[in-house]
């Protein structure tokens, strides 16, 4: 799994990040000339992202399968809407 | 009494979700069991997640399973005694998975004491409508307790931040943070350094029920103050995205984030017990 700083898909609107973060969404590498990421929402939507998170056009009603996603993305940074913190040491 | 050892319990999950906060769940416990020293022969996942490798892989979780298989493979597992079943992802009003096709429970209950060898099981049901599973049949052979993160209603998940990420396989480290379902969050912390909650002299599986469900709705109502604040700040954040002309993309995101903080504020979550009798012989 890779593990990013969030501030790294600075193009990305801050509530989709927290979703990503939150494990509602999904985030993968991909393998594609024009994009970095695929993002797939909790509805299945999918979508194609650059380096810095920005949107590129991708094919409509395209599946997550389609895409060939690589590794699965987390982030490193923590949410600042955290409600329990859990001690694992 | 029935001790759980590290070699005679088998750990199964099963998962019906797309989203990975579930598969993190899932990570979460299997590192939980891992500082218990139960090995991964002792662990089988059942998940529909489209790709479960992905996440699941990086933390050296193999055994990992369509849930169409779920009988098929608990059938043929090798012998135990004991089977522990928990329930991540989403449940609905009639089951697990997708209404037009659901996993009833009966359907889960009957794959669990098919395991060979088995003398009695425990079921942890986590997903939303937990008490569907409630009132079945507990004391037919193998006897099965079940435990419910609630009854009749969703359950809640809530963002949680560990004090340091969970190692991936080779040592890096990986998840932190996410939106964990809290009620199986606090079963397997329990799980980490098993305590005797209700100080009967005894360390046993209604200890795990008690801290998870204590633990949980602790977490719930302390967190209750921040979601309106923060549905608060999300609804006024979704009004002025709309009126900048914001993408449907940015849109959906604050809008299912408001619901989420609305669904949470207003949720009510109790746990529940069936057979405490076997609950109290099944010790740590």
């Amino acid at each position: 799994m890779k593990i990013i700083h969030s501030e790294t898909l600075q193009s990305l609107p801050r509530e989709v990040t927290e979703l990503v973060r939150d494990g509602v969404y999904s985030l993968y590498t991909v393998d594609h000339p024009d994009a970095a990421f695929v993002l797939v929402t909790d509805r299945g939507a999918v979508y194609l992202l650059t380096n810095a998170g920005g949107l590129e056009p991708g094919p409509e009603g395209a599946d997550l399968k389609s895409m060939n996603p690589k590794e699965a993305v987390a982030f490193s940074d923590a949410s600042p809407y955290v409600s329990a913190r859990v001690n694992v040491a | 009494m029935h001790p759980v050892t590290a070699t005679n319990t088998l750990w199964v999950f099963v998962s019906c979700s797309h989203e990975p906060r579930h598969l993190y769940d899932i990570i979460f416990a299997v590192d939980c069991l891992r500082c218990r020293g139960i090995g991964d022969a002792q662990i089988l996942v059942f998940v529909d997640h489209p790709t479960p490798g992905q996440h699941l892989h990086a933390y050296g979780i193999e055994a990992v399973f369509p849930i169409s298989a779920l009988g098929a493979v608990l059938s043929t597992a090798r012998a135990h005694e004991h089977v522990v079943l928990t329930v991540a992802g989403h449940g609905s009003i009639v089951g697990l998975g997708m209404e037009s096709a659901p996993v009833r429970p009966a359907a889960l209950i009957r794959a669990t004491r098919s395991v060979p060898g088995i003398k009695l099981a425990t079921l942890l049901v986590t997903q939303c409508f937990g008490g569907i599973f409630n009132l079945l049949d507990a004391s037919t052979k193998p006897e099965m307790v079940t435990i419910g993160a609630t009854n009749l209603n969703p359950s809640a998940s809530l963002g949680i931040q560990l004090s340091k990420p969970l190692l991936q396989r080779d040592g890096s480290p990986g998840i932190a943070s996410w939106s964990a379902n809290i009620f199986m969050m606090g079963f397997f912390a329990w799980l980490r350094a098993p305590t005797d909650v209700d100080g009967d002299g005894a360390v046993t599986m209604l200890d795990a029920y008690k801290h998870a469900g204590a633990s949980s709705n602790e977490q719930l109502r302390q967190a209750k103050s921040g979601l309106f604040l923060h549905a608060r700040k999300l609804a006024s954040d979704l009004e002025v995205a709309r009126e900048s002309g914001a993408l449907p993309f940015t849109l959906d995101a604050i809008e299912l984030k408001l619901n989420r903080a609305l669904s949470s504020l207003h949720l009510h979550q109790e746990a529940w017990l069936l057979h405490a009798s076997l609950a109290r012989r099944i010790h740590f």
